[in-house]
């Protein structure tokens, strides 16, 4: 018993040292991978006291080196990658949370996707549950949440999927990938303006969603699905009649709305002028439509933004879709190209219209004593692919080619009455000749990769490639001629407009969480440029340009923009907030343009049930849009800002009240005051020159309205009614309308939308909208005479007052009846739509055409007489769709 | 040869059955052989100097006790425990039993290890008993009796109610003519006009306050402090009846009831505070943590 009695003697220094010794105690582990908890009870089986909360450990597979180590190395190896920490207790040691948890701030971030189809959701909200913080994802699917650490429930919800709640102990910054589930039971909301629930974050989305199953229940002309007859149901955007001319969003032209396809700026949004869009339903994922408030992201128009969003394609499940309207085939394919990794989505149309329209053309042609046909081929294309990149990436790659080219060729021989004048007889032949070719055709592309560089930082890089080439050329030939004497009196009167515009740009776009409520949102672009317009008529026959083009090479620009941007938004109380700014340099003949585009936007609660809304947008816009304001041919023609043509700018003023009566009714109003500057327009009637820049006029202009807004979201019936009271003018130099003020061509003073949406059943919806709108403003010209400055230009209209004249107010009713059948497996879904654009034949005017006419009267010679016609598209037209899915067995 | 504890239990109930002086030296050879399942501190050495320490401690308890040992009043030999940590004492049959600080035991020297070996507990005691499967050795208290031929077990009464937990072998718990058997590394409870008790005991919790050993393994907080009781009867409560619901795991040894209590408590979050200075009754409140 020595050992005992020596220990007693050595009491004293005891405390000292089994500290001491517990410090340098080394403890083995066997080298393998094994969960936290087993690890650390492999430590306490070797001889150390250690305790902690097993509900607290993170499942957690830890690759053990194996070996001795004193206890703190062990822990501090082990405890690594958890939120938890050690410390020594009165027993032993204690392996517990950090103890500042809740008061520290973690960054929960992740994306949000359909649980089926593996297709990320747009503006989904996250939140946590009970707790006034929440968020919504991005363009890319993808959220960031700052959320203090401990225990949450966290809420996610999409409109037309099932809500998901799951609870979480949140210790360290966490991915999170959330998915949600389709329900086609839920009732049916149509989201106009995003946050038609009250959500916090949902203040500072101020786009207004057009989804693709409203889209389709409301049909369009011949059956074919367009989102933007939804958009112009909208208050504050209109368009000309049946479409015709584009969108005209809050008194602005067509040329300045931004349209971007998956972040790439497109040129041209129409086909058939402007009777259907470029955007397929099929490939489209949804639009979000910018009036006002716009992020600082956007840039480079002055009007409004529409930004689309094709889908990605199913990651899971192979689905083919096959369909026809009254005017086009439909295909779509998509489905994993590499389950959950990658996937593939292809549709196209055909307009086998066109086909029928060539034979009719010329069938009716010759019953009206003429020869000649109109032939119109129409095809879109997209694709998309995108892969999983890693962990943290997805590549994404999309495609939009689409071309529309259409021809019209009339002739008509004619011999007027003879006239006998003493004892000469005058024998005329009237020949008659018109030829239209016009042709459009978009391709742009896209190649992106997004990566989240960690909980608080997201990225997209973007390569994009923007093309449109148009076309189109005119020719009018009147002739008289006497058959005896080879006298010819006539015109001849031709024109051929050209516009080639590519873009080809870099951009990065990020997102970064400064805390709670607080992002910042940053970018780069860089874009080059390249426009080819050219322009040109007169009393030649067409053929003359063909050879003169050559000779125009110099008219080529090459302008180069850089871009860069940031903006920040967090809340102050109970006011949201958002900050931007947006430069930009635009480079063009030497000479360069600077422009800051600041951006504001306030918002929050006024009450439990009513929000308001303040903004205040800067917009700068390069490059113009000419339009040709007397033939309704799309002879527009995109020109950039060059030395003498300065980037147009527009300040818009714009405030919003919403009130939500109950939770299926709510109102909306809204007032808005824009300015814009330096807008370019062609000066008076001068579409002579062969050269675009020489004859410009720039000028000035101002929209104001006030929109209004009833929403019922729930229950059978569903809809809206939308009234827009409006003005929007313009101002230019002498040259146009000896500089006094004149209203924008689609100045509609008064809009009125209804749009009804009947849940008939389960899967049927019977939908009718009707539209009013003030008549266009229009420069009617009495008559054409012969221009003095340019004899060989062709006869100058002349008009008392430009878009002093008003045709007649336009209004329509369409009505669809839109059902899903699906079979029993779910592997064939049948959807049919049958419907009647335009119910009650309403002849809506685009424009009036001009015609000279001979006519012998009182056997005197032959007088040249003007009539007028009235142009317009579409009369009554029935609509019917059908579409089939197959859907491959997935997982 | 390894036994677990199953192959020691039908091996113990054989011996208790059929008795042979043979299979006694036997059964002795093999526990010589065989691991036991918790090293004993009259048995083992000890594995820390600190346990070391208090087995020492003990050894001098045993000296100090021998005068109450010879004490009787009413012709029974009274054994107890009234200052010192632990006190062991060898019986006449040559089992040891341990007294906790506290504890009493008593039996009838002139019918002792005569046809049975009779004996009372008041208070917490472990024993070692003696194989003898022709004299029982029997324990009452209040409604219930334990009987064991040969083995090693803690018991607590406390009150009318009777706790055992085993070590090594099997007892017998009776009450009201019904018997349950516990074995090794099981507990039984006999508590007035209620069924009897019977639950696993792996860590041999019980026996903490004589081995200084509190083995945690998923344990709700509340059983625990159930065991800070049982074993040092400490007691703890929650402040305003808040209590907060967690497990915990851990290993602890010394004995320290207080500074495991300390320990627990601060893996919940909650605050300790003692309600007097005797070291057994404390306050447990919140808030609770995740």
């Amino acid at each position: 018993m020595i050992r005992p009695r020596l220990l007693l003697l050595l009491l004293a220094v005891v405390p000292l040292f089994l500290t001491a010794q517990s410090d340098s105690e080394r403890y083995g582990l066997p080298r393998r991978v094994m969960p936290l908890e087993k690890a650390l009870i492999r430590l306490n089986e070797a001889g150390a006291n250690l305790s902690y909360r097993p509900d607290q450990l993170p499942n957690l597979a830890i690759r053990v080196p194996g070996g001795k180590r004193t206890l703190d190395r062990w822990l501090n190896f082990l405890l690594r990658d958890t939120e938890l920490s050690y410390q020594r207790g009165a027993a032993g040691y204690l392996v517990l949370l950090d103890p500042n948890l809740h008061s520290r701030s973690f960054n929960l971030y992740g994306s949000v996707t359909d649980t089926r189809s593996g297709e990320r959701l747009i503006g989904a909200t996250v939140q946590l549950a009970g707790e006034a913080v929440g968020t919504h994802t991005n363009e890319y699917g993808f959220y960031t949440l700052p959320t203090p650490g401990g225990r949450h429930r966290l809420r996610v919800t999409y409109v037309g999927y099932s809500p998901v709640e799951l609870e979480f102990v949140l210790r360290s910054d966490s991915l999170l990938e959330l998915g949600l589930i389709q329900n086609r039971e839920l009732p049916q909301i149509i989201v106009t303006a995003n946050g038609t629930v009250s959500e916090t974050g949902s203040y500072l989305e101020t786009g207004t969603r057009i989804g693709r199953a409203e889209v389709a229940q409301l049909g369009g002309p011949g059956g074919e699905d367009d989102p933007l007859q939804l958009a112009r149901l909208l208050p504050g955007v209109t368009s000309g009649s049946d479409g015709v001319g584009g969108v005209f969003i809050r008194g602005s032209e067509a040329g300045h709305n931004l349209i971007l396809l998956d972040g790439v700026p497109v040129y041209s949004l129409s086909h058939a002028g402007g009777l259907l869009s470029i955007f397929s339903n099929q490939a489209i994922r949804r639009i979000d439509l910018y009036k006002d408030a716009l992020p600082a992201r956007f840039g480079g128009r002055i009007g409004g933004v529409l930004d689309v969003h094709t889908r990605d394609g199913n990651l899971y499940q192979n689905e083919f879709t096959i369909g026809t309207t009254l005017l086009s085939t439909q295909v779509a394919a998509e489905g994993p190209i590499q389950e959950g990794e990658s996937s593939f989505l292809l549709t196209g149309r055909y307009f086998w219209a066109g086909n029928l329209l060539r034979r009719f053309s010329e069938e009716y042609k010759f019953r009206r004593g003429k020869s000649g046909f109109t032939d119109y081929t129409v095809y879109d294309l997209n694709l998309k692919v995108n892969q999983r990149a890693g962990k943290r990436g997805r590549v994404y790659l999309s495609v939009y080619s689409g071309l529309d080219d259409y021809a019209n060729l009339s002739v008509q021989h004619d011999t007027l009455e003879p006239v006998i004048s003493g004892e000469t007889v005058f024998k005329h032949a009237k020949v008659y000749s018109r030829r239209e070719l016009v042709q459009w055709g978009t391709t742009v592309a896209a190649l992106r990769y997004n990566h989240v560089f960690n909980d608080r930082t997201f990225g997209n890089f973007r390569l994009s490639y923007s093309n449109l080439a148009t076309e189109s050329a005119f020719e009018r030939y009147d002739s008289l001629t006497e058959v005896k004497n080879r006298d010819v009196a006539g015109s001849i009167y031709s024109g051929h407009y050209d516009s080639g515009i590519r873009q080809l740009g870099l951009a990065f776009d990020g997102q970064h969480t400064l805390g709670s409520n607080s992002l910042l949102r940053f970018g780069v672009e860089a874009a080059t440029h390249r426009f080819d317009p050219q322009l040109a008529s007169g009393k030649v026959s067409l053929e003359t340009f063909a050879t003169a083009r050559e000779s125009l090479a110099d008219t080529v620009h090459r302008p180069l923009q850089l871009v860069a941007y940031g903006s920040q938004e967090g809340r102050l109380n109970n006011v949201h907030y958002r900050f931007g700014l947006r430069t930009s340099v635009w480079r063009n003949d030497g000479k360069s343009f600077l422009s800051l585009s600041p951006r504001a936007l306030l918002a929050g609660p006024l009450s439990e049930r009513t929000d308001w809304q303040l903004s205040y947008d800067r917009t700068v816009q390069q490059v113009h849009l000419l339009n040709s304001f007397i033939i309704g041919l799309p002879s527009d023609l995109w020109v950039p800002s060059t030395r003498s043509i300065a980037p147009a700018t527009a300040q818009q003023f714009s405030g919003k009240l919403k009130h939500r009566v109950n939770a299926a009714w709510s109102l909306e109003g809204s007032l808005y005051y824009r300015r814009m500057r330096n807008l370019v327009s062609y000066a008076e009637g001068a579409q002579t020159s062969m050269s675009w820049l020489t004859n410009l006029s720039q000028g000035r202009g101002r929209a104001y309205g006030l929109e209004t807004l009833v929403q019922r979201n729930r229950g059978k019936l569903r809809g809206w009614l939308s009234y827009t009271l409006a003005r929007s003018e313009r101002r230019f130099g002498r040259e146009i309308n000896q500089g006094n003020p004149f209203p924008f061509r689609y100045d509609r003073r008064h809009a009125l939308n209804v749009l009804l949406i009947y849940q008939l059943g389960e899967h049927t919806t019977l939908t009718g909208s009707w539209r009013f709108e003030t008549g266009l403003a229009y420069s009617l010209s009495t008559e054409l005479v012969d221009n003095f400055n340019d004899p060989n230009g062709p006869d100058l209209p002349v008009t008392n007052e430009r878009n002093g004249y008003r045709l007649k107010p336009n209004h329509r009713l369409d009505i669809n009846l839109h059902t899903i059948l699906g079979s029993k497996s779910g592997r064939f879904t049948h959807a049919l739509d049958v419907g009647l654009y335009n119910a009650y034949d309403r002849h809506n005017p685009v424009y009036y055409d001009t015609r000279r006419e001979w006519t012998v009267r009182d056997n005197r010679l032959p007088e040249e007489t003007q009539s007028y016609l009235q142009i317009y598209i579409a009369p009554l037209l029935p609509a019917l769709s059908y579409q089939l899915t197959i859907s491959g067995s997935g997982r | 040869m390894s036994l677990n504890n199953d192959d020691i239990d039908r091996l113990v109930t054989t011996y208790r059955e059929d008795f042979t002086p043979d299979v006694e030296q036997g059964l002795r050879r093999l526990r010589a052989e065989m691991t036991v399942v918790r090293p004993l501190p009259t048995r083992s050495r000890p594995t820390s100097r600190r346990r070391f320490l208090r087995f020492a401690a003990a050894v001098a308890v045993v000296v100090a006790c021998v005068a109450v040992f010879f004490l009787q009043s009413d012709g029974r030999t009274h054994l107890s425990n009234p200052d010192q940590d632990l006190a062991i004492f060898t019986l006449p049959d040559g089992s040891s039993i341990t007294l906790q600080q506290g504890a009493t035991a008593s039996y009838d020297p002139t019918t002792y290890n005569v046809s049975a070996r009779d004996l009372e507990l008041s208070g917490q005691a472990y024993f070692e008993v003696h194989p003898d499967a022709a004299r029982p050795f029997l324990v009452q208290h209040g409604e219930g009796e334990l009987r064991v031929t040969g083995t090693a077990f803690n018991l607590r009464t406390d009150g009318e109610l009777m706790e055992v937990e085993v070590s090594e072998g099997a007892v017998m718990l009776e009450q009201h003519g019904k018997s349950m058997q516990v074995a090794a590394n099981e507990c039984g409870l006999i508590a007035p006009g209620q069924p009897m008790v019977h639950k696993p005991a792996p860590n041999l919790n019980h026996h903490a306050w004589r081995t200084g050993e509190l083995k945690f393994d998923h344990t709700p907080i509340d059983e625990a402090l159930t065991f800070l009781y049982d074993n040092w009867a400490i007691r703890c409560t929650w402040a305003n009846d808040q209590a907060c619901h967690y497990t915990v795991s851990g290993n602890y040894r010394g004995g320290d009831a207080g500074a495991v209590l300390a320990d627990i408590a601060k893996l919940g979050g909650a605050t300790l505070r003692a309600l007097d200075a005797t070291g057994k009754r404390y306050e447990l409140s919140g808030p609770c943590t995740e």
